[in-house]
């Protein structure tokens, strides 16, 4: 009993490290969803910048939805906050739900800086720039997830099968 | 002879080769070294007191003592 709870914990404990990757992934592919959407409401609707990032989060599923619900209630509720400072506490609180890395997360603030301050067209470019920036880190992503993900897998099942081998 | 203790490094084998590949795989060859040199070591472990046993015996059977 304690050898089949030591390995299913120690697999389980793979396969959520191996999850991490796919994750990163997604969250990665649905922000750049998001900045498409963050884009059609500036570019052709005008929409105001919290009720854009509300109606982005409705649409948006799972932890990538958090920078963008979170900033909307702080610009909706928060008299006197910057889009940029907004923004930024979205990305954090994002980063705090899941494990960002340096890169992606000076992205996202970055993105921030010219959210709401300036013409239509710099944040346009400002968008099509994350954008970019966004897709080459989901690529990376994506690498290191063919990699690494079935590595922790079997590394989590393996480890478990040591273990119990050696305190039989 | 303890036959469980040769079925317990068999399994210590087998699933130290699949850590071996696996590691290999996703280009961590330094790392797959210092698993297969962790499960040499565990299976050393496991054997060494055997190997006492063993020297013991040798040096009985030789009047080495």
């Amino acid at each position: 009993m304690g050898a089949l709870c030591i390995f299913v914990g120690c697999g389980y404990l793979g396969f959520k490290v191996g999850d991490q990757y796919r994750q990163r992934t997604e969250i990665l592919r649905y922000l750049q969803n998001g900045f498409n959407l963050l884009e059609t409401e500036i570019s052709y609707s005008s929409t105001p910048l919290p009720l854009a990032l509300t109606r982005i989060a409705e649409k948006m599923r799972g932890l990538s939805q958090i920078p963008f619900a979170h900033a909307a209630k702080l610009l909706k509720h928060n008299q006197g906050l910057t889009a940029a400072e907004a923004w930024e506490e979205g990305v954090s609180c994002l980063a705090l739900e899941f494990p960002l890395s340096r890169e992606e997360i000076s992205i996202l603030v970055l993105f921030g800086h010219g959210l709401g301050c300036s013409a239509r067209e710099e944040q346009m470019k400002n968008i099509v720039l994350a954008r970019e920036q966004l897709r080459m880190a989901e690529r990376a992503a994506e690498e290191a997830r063919m990699k690494n993900q079935r590595m922790w897998q079997y590394m989590g099942l393996c480890t478990g099968g040591i273990i119990v081998l050696v305190l039989i | 002879m303890n036959i469980e203790l040769i079925f317990q490094i068999a399994g210590i084998g087998i699933l130290t080769s699949i850590f071996h590949t696996i590691l290999k795989q996703a280009g961590k060859e330094e790392y797959s070294v210092i698993a297969t040199l962790a499960g040499v070591s565990i299976a050393l472990i496991m054997v060494v007191k055997l190997i006492a046993e063993l020297l013991t015996s040798v040096k009985n059977v030789f009047f080495l003592q």
